[in-house]
């Protein structure tokens, strides 16, 4: 597992996020953004599992397939939308509650070949499109964008920085991110994607990398279920079954 | 009244209307008499602290033209003690404040004691809250339910009060119980409903094998016991995450949420 910078709450955050996490004696309904990583890479980076392979992209539909659903089962309001990244972002559909709509988007869509990654083009993209309201508005939903990024030698960049800033200050949008990286070595940038990564969360955001281990996989993506209005921080997490109980 | 009209008042209008109505009221009820059952009624309600707000309508009627009685008819608010229901349950009740008391209308005639017509009207939001068909259930004139007006709102109101106590209890419960879940299992909570409190999700690990428990609780909660549905985040049947549902382990409904919690964990 890469190393990561610890992530320090600062004292407006948590009152912040204590702020939202009080006020919901309402239930917010997500918008959530799956924001798949279309890259090569994710064609050829492999996971083995008992005899057999599958490529990262195939994986990725699978989970992404068992996530929908699985949120669809704790709140049928919730929605889903999907972005493609390639040398920039796409928006491949719109907001959907049906699971079924997702998967066949998914089904769809296909891994090709990219030279690089702009990251304001994501935000860009999610900005036009998941109207994220501000604090005041009394929108009924929130808005989590669940980046899954999969290559271990571009280095995303920021050709601009200011929507992705305007974002990250609302209190009803949410970053999590999934990345999926080879073995960390000198010939690729894994290490330094990562502290990228580690650079551009909020102190409620999940971050989780894996390399190329199917289970892990699983499990990290099903940690990405929870609500980020109810969740705990990510440290905080403790998902043991046995706990101790007098009987 | 038209009497002491002030035209600076933006409401004398409104207490113009108001004192027409209250005295088109004494007006129906002095067309009944005096001293006789019908009359008798119309004092009580007026003179009682809980069912002192009716409008009143009185119809002079007779048999082959010759016997005259009269037909009364009642529309009386029974009020209701609402405060102890929780926000999140009254939150679309409180939009609309016609919601929080319900009307009966009771119709009765002079010359025949046991001919009375009730009917109780709820408005639809409190009526759904209550459970469907609560008017249609509610306890029949006389009897043990009372021969007066008077005996018969309080079995009415006490019908309906019931039904309110039983909804905040419930909630209580029910909050009880997931809020027990969401502590017990401390870190594992991925969500819950936070409104009625009729649902929990939680992301549970035991020797590396990480599975998501959904907790239902029914309608008829804590008399019925939760639903529990262990599910896989690993594999699929068909096109949906594949999943258990248990509906049978130890369970008492005199349990508190702590110790249902405890003893699932043990059967889990």
């Amino acid at each position: 597992m890469l190393t990561n910078n610890e992530k320090k709450e600062n004292q407006q955050d948590t009152m912040n996020r204590n702020i939202l996490v009080d006020q919901s004696t309402e239930n917010h309904p997500e918008n959530i953004v799956i924001c798949l990583d279309l890259s090569n890479e994710m064609n050829t980076t492999l996971f083995k599992s008992k005899g057999s392979s599958m490529t990262a992209f195939q994986l990725a539909k699978k989970m992404i397939d068992i996530f929908v659903n699985s949120k669809h089962i704790m709140n049928p309001l919730h929605r889903f939308a999907v972005i493609g990244l390639y040398d920039g972002a796409s928006w491949m559909c719109d907001f959907t509650s049906n699971p079924e709509s997702i998967n066949s988007i998914l089904h769809h869509v296909k891994p090709g070949d990219t030279q690089e990654f702009d990251m304001a083009s994501l935000f860009q993209t999610l900005n036009e499109n998941a109207v994220v309201e501000d604090d005041n508005s009394g929108s009924f939903y929130v808005v989590r964008s669940i980046l899954i990024y999969g290559r271990s030698i571009c280095k995303p960049h920021f050709s601009n920085q200011e929507v992705f800033k305007k974002l990250i200050r609302n209190q009803r949008f949410f970053l999590d991110l999934l990345y999926i990286h080879d073995i960390p070595t000198e010939d690729n940038n894994c290490q330094s994607i990562y502290e990228t990564f580690c650079d551009l969360i909020k102190p409620n955001s999940y971050l989780f990398d894996v390399t190329k281990n199917t289970v892990f996989l699983f499990d990290n993506m099903a940690k990405l279920l929870a609500h980020p209005v109810q969740r705990y921080l990510q440290e905080e997490t403790n998902y043991n079954l046995h706990r101790n109980v007098p009987m | 009244s038209l009497s002491y009209w002030n035209i600076s008042n933006a409401n004398c209008f409104t207490l113009v209307i108001k004192e027409l109505l209250s005295q088109y009221g004494l007006y129906q009820e002095r067309l009944l008499g005096n001293n006789n059952r019908l009359s008798h009624e119309c004092s009580s309600l007026r003179t009682s602290k809980d069912f002192n707000e009716y409008e009143i309508l009185v119809k002079r009627k007779n048999t082959n033209g010759y016997n005259t009685y009269y037909e009364a008819n009642f529309l009386i608010r029974v009020n209701l003690e609402t405060e102890i229901l929780p926000p999140q349950v009254t939150k679309n009740l409180s939009k609309d404040t016609q919601g929080l008391h319900a009307y009966l209308s009771v119709s009765m005639l002079s010359n025949d004691v046991s001919n009375v017509a009730t009917n109780l009207q709820i408005h639809p939001l409190l009526d759904n809250l209550l459970g469907n068909n609560v008017a249609k259930q509610c306890p029949r004139w006389g009897g043990s339910n009372g021969s007066t007006l008077l005996e018969y709102l309080i079995v009415v109101r006490r019908y309906l009060q019931e039904k309110i106590n039983r909804i905040a209890e419930n909630f209580i419960k029910r909050k009880d119980c997931i809020n027990s879940f969401i502590h017990h299992f401390n870190g594992a909570l991925l969500e819950y409903d936070c409104e009625n409190y009729t649902c929990a999700s939680l992301l549970l690990v035991t020797n590396g094998f990480y599975f998501i428990l959904h907790v239902s609780l029914p309608s008829g909660f804590p008399q019925s016991m939760p639903v529990l549905v262990i599910q896989s985040v690993y594999h699929r049947m068909g096109i949906l995450p594949y999943k258990e549902t248990r509906t049978s382990y130890p369970y008492s409904p005199r349990w508190s949420g702590k110790e249902m919690v405890e003893r699932i964990q043990y059967v889990l």
